[in-house]
């Protein structure tokens, strides 16, 4: 067998599938949660769960199908509308697609154990749903559990072809037995997927004589590997519906030859032989065949194969009661069912392969994000040199370079693109948690999301699961109040919290908002002072106390939870996104509820930066942290003991930082600030507060690629990353909050105002 | 006469290595013991089929011995014809 096993590859490519699948069925119970849902909510949610079940069966995950089996046959009971989606039924379906994911996780081994318990109690709490409450069509006067049925079926010997499930009532219109020819594709193999499983879930529905076609088999050695030279013609003898058997093969359908007909059903309307032979082939059995042990099959090896069914089933079951199909019923059925086999093919593209897609690994996006990358620097670096030959600006080279520059911008634009996902597949993760967060609070919260399409970088949506989580934990734990708070403040009885997401001037921003109590300033002053975060006499504002909770160390919380709490929370949240070049605030508003907002770059892979020159060196400036940049008037500056400075800005003093200095990069004895020209840039940093930095001049504004410096050298303190510029020289990219830090550290001197 | 002990799992990643192994034996008389096998997919059961449909054309001895029990009902579950059965498999 090959190194590299095809299969594994197959299995992973289904564990993809299964990711958006899973988070389909999510959308699809949200859906009716917030009651938006109708009847195609509740199919696409069945179908999902069903493709999982399909695929899991092809991988032999047992468990995994026992559950999506026990989930998908009570979506069924709703789509067919027995039992009706209430409350209770969403409850009990997200617990189910919860349950479902961990199975998933679990088999793809993303999670170390499964909670079996938790796996039963859910599966138990759907049978039991199916089995009491509300109208059942066929009621089974078998007193036994309704676990023992769904069981029995997973205990599988393939003999169990009678396994006719009684509560399958006749539809009125349903054939009473069907002829199906199946022959599969390489593909359908190739694919991971089994005829055998197909078979097994065919013999299901009803007693099957399976009939085995081997007559475009070539020699051993001349079959290729893989082949698909076999084909199988069934006749199911249940009245079954056509859906029942079309679901089967929906995911084999386009790789398959696949042919459904009502039993004695002439086979004119195909042109393949074979199927036509099937047609006849059926007519006689259906004509001379009530007792199924022993038909009369034209050829005679077939006589053979049913020699051996019979045998195979003779010792496991009695001989079946299946009423006798007569020529009669078969031309009774109507000729439509065979033109309505193709229907639900068409349907289910439409409904599922809308878009035309690929699936790439993103190691060869980010490989070709760095060439790109190099691509643009090279052309800068081009574009710069032929500017330091003098040519003239109409001269065919220039003009090219210009078109090259446009193009390469495009490029990078492009790869970017492909890179961008929606946030979507961060949010679906929430409705989950705030689930769980609420149980364990015992609060009763409902999450609303807005803006899940907004496209974000593929490396910043990886990392914003994360501070979401927080931020949405600690707003049920902290924010909202609980039932008998709700009710004295006279909100309703369930909080909302609200995650949204949109693009504003070139960033992301993630708001997570909760309409609970709101922060209590004074509770928050009062631990501040009492933790030496503030000095007890601080005049801050409004704004200013809400963001002392990003505070290291910092906890309002009474209790210490296992949810939020321990003090860690918020000063993490606000560190990670640090990390992504982002930022973090809070507005609230007492008895109200809190907003907290975040902004990230699009991308962490290009930034657009501001050019300057500090100690002799070029660096960069993120343009996100820059304020406003300007030439300070002669008074404007002021010394601050022995070498601090500060400088005058809109009628403020701000902190002036020398960045030439701080770095290092200032040889000791250069001249004091006053003493050279400068240019002071004022940046935000962290908590919003304002400081300036001082530099030697402004070289320009770009978009520079982004190359991590821990990976190729390691950390710089004061420094994020660095960048290649048009003329080949590194230039570093500043790190404004780690800058603001050292130069507090050198300065220890913080903003205040004039006046205030 | 050659014996070959057929693997548990006989699905689609056991075909090429079953094809082989079947392919090594071309021409003489072949025992294959079905003792082991849990699990039959229609790929090995093509392939199989191919050997037996082979062996049988140069009259050469193929025989399935000792089949599983999950063997024989998966067998039968393809609707595929009996092999030649060795002596404990011998039903017909």
């Amino acid at each position: 067998m090959s190194a590299d096993d095809p299969f594994e590859a197959i299995k992973q490519t289904f564990f993809l599938e299964c990711e958006e699948l899973l988070t389909d069925l999510e959308a699809s119970v949200t859906a009716l949660t917030f009651g938006d849902g109708d009847g195609e909510t509740i199919n696409a949610a069945f179908r999902a769960i069903h493709s999982i079940k399909g695929g899991a069966g092809a991988f032999g995950l047992e468990e995994l199908v026992r559950f999506a089996h026990v989930f998908e046959t009570y979506m069924d009971e709703l789509r067919s509308g027995r039992k009706t989606c209430d409350d209770t039924a969403i409850r009990a379906m997200l617990h189910a697609s919860d349950v479902l994911a961990d199975h998933v996780s679990f088999a793809r081994g993303l999670i170390p154990s499964m909670d079996e318990e938790r796996s039963q109690t859910v599966a138990n709490e759907l049978r039991a749903l199916m089995d009491g409450g509300g109208p059942v069509v066929a009621a089974a006067p078998d007193p036994s559990p309704a676990a023992d049925p769904i069981e029995a079926e997973f205990d599988f010997k393939p003999v169990m072809f009678d396994f006719g499930d009684a509560s399958d009532a006749p539809e009125v219109v349903a054939p009473e037995a069907w002829t199906i020819t199946f022959k599969p594709h390489v593909r359908l193999y190739e694919t991971g997927n089994e005829p055998a499983l197909l078979l097994r879930e065919l013999a299901r529905l009803g007693p099957c004589q399976v009939t085995l076609d081997t007559s475009e088999l070539p020699a051993l050695t001349e079959l290729s590997e893989p082949a698909a030279c076999l084909s199988w013609t069934i006749e199911l003898d249940a009245p079954v519906e056509l859906e029942a058997i079309t679901e089967i093969f929906e995911f084999v359908e386009d790789e398959c030859d696949l042919v459904i007909l009502p039993k004695g059903e002439p086979a004119g309307s195909v042109e393949d032989s074979a199927a036509a032979d099937v047609g006849i082939a059926a007519l006689l059995a259906a004509a001379t065949a009530p007792a199924p042990a022993a038909p009369a099959a034209p050829a005679a090896d077939e006589v053979d194969i049913q020699a051996l069914l019979a045998m195979a089933t003779a010792a496991a079951e009695p001989a079946p009661s299946a009423p006798a199909p007569t020529p009669a019923a078969a031309v009774a059925a109507p000729s439509a069912p065979a033109a309505k086999a193709t229907a639900p093919t068409g349907s289910a593209q439409a409904a599922g392969g809308g878009q035309a897609s690929i699936r790439v690994d993103l190691d060869r996006i980010d490989k070709l994000i760095n060439v790109v990358g190099e691509l643009v620097i090279q052309q800068a670096m081009l574009a710069q040199s032929v500017a330091e030959c003098g040519l003239a600006a109409s001269s065919t080279v220039k003009v090219g370079l210009e078109d090259l520059e446009q193009l390469s911008r495009e490029i990078q634009d492009s790869v970017m693109a492909i890179r961008a996902q929606p946030v979507k597949s961060v949010f679906q993760r929430m409705p989950r948690l705030v689930r769980e967060v609420a149980d364990m609070t015992g609060k009763n919260v409902r999450l609303i999301t807005e803006g899940e399409a907004t496209e974000v970088d593929k490396t910043v949506v990886d990392r914003l699961a994360e501070p979401i989580t927080h931020m949405i934990r600690n707003a049920i734990d902290h924010g909202l109040e609980d039932a008998e708070g709700r009710a004295a403040a006279g909100k309703p009885k369930e909080g909302t919290i609200r995650l949204a997401a949109l693009h504003r001037s070139g960033r992301i921003v993630i708001e997570v908002s909760d309409d609970g109590r709101g922060i209590n300033r004074e509770r928050v002053r009062k631990i501040a002072v009492d933790r030496g975060l503030i000095a007890a006499d601080a005049n801050l504002s409004n704004e200013e106390t809400d963001n002392l909770i990003f505070l290291p160390g910092f906890s309002t919380a009474d209790s210490v939870s296992d949810i939020s709490g321990r003090g860690v929370g918020m000063d993490v949240v606000r560190r990670s996104i640090q990390q992504l070049g982002g930022r973090i605030s809070i507005a609230s508003t007492p008895g109200k509820g809190s907003v907290f907002t975040m902004s990230l770059p699009l991308t962490l892979a290009v930034l657009d930066g501001m050019v300057v020159r500090a100690g002799g060196q070029t660096l960069l400036s993120p343009l996100s942290s820059i304020i406003e940049s300007f030439t300070p008037k002669e008074g404007d500056l002021h010394r601050i003991g022995a070498r601090d400075w500060v400088i005058r800005f809109r009628d403020r003093f701000l902190p002036l930082i020398d960045t030439g200095r701080v770095l290092g990069f200032s040889k000791p004895d250069a001249p004091e600030i006053t003493g050279r020209d400068g240019i002071a840039i004022v940046v935000e940093n962290e908590g919003g507060s304002q400081v300036a930095l001082w530099v030697d001049d402004i070289q320009g504004q770009r978009q520079v690629v982004i190359k991590s410096l821990e990976t190729n050298y390691r950390k710089v303190d004061g420094i994020s990353a660095a960048t290649i510029l048009g003329d080949g020289r590194v230039a570093l990219i500043l790190d404004i909050d780690a800058l603001v830090v050292l130069g507090r550290q050198q300065a220890n001197q913080s903003e205040f105002k004039i006046a205030s | 006469m050659n014996s070959f002990m057929l693997p548990a799992s006989l699905d689609t990643r056991a075909a090429p290595a079953l094809h082989e192994a079947l392919m090594g034996f071309d021409g003489q008389p072949l025992t294959l013991d079905g003792s082991q096998v849990e699990t039959l997919g229609g790929q090995c059961l093509q392939i199989l089929l191919a050997a037996h449909e082979s062996w049988t054309k140069h009259e050469t001895p193929f025989v399935l011995e000792n089949p599983s029990d999950a063997l024989t009902a998966q067998w039968s579950a393809f609707g595929a014809p009996p092999l030649q059965l060795g002596p404990q498999g011998d039903v017909q």
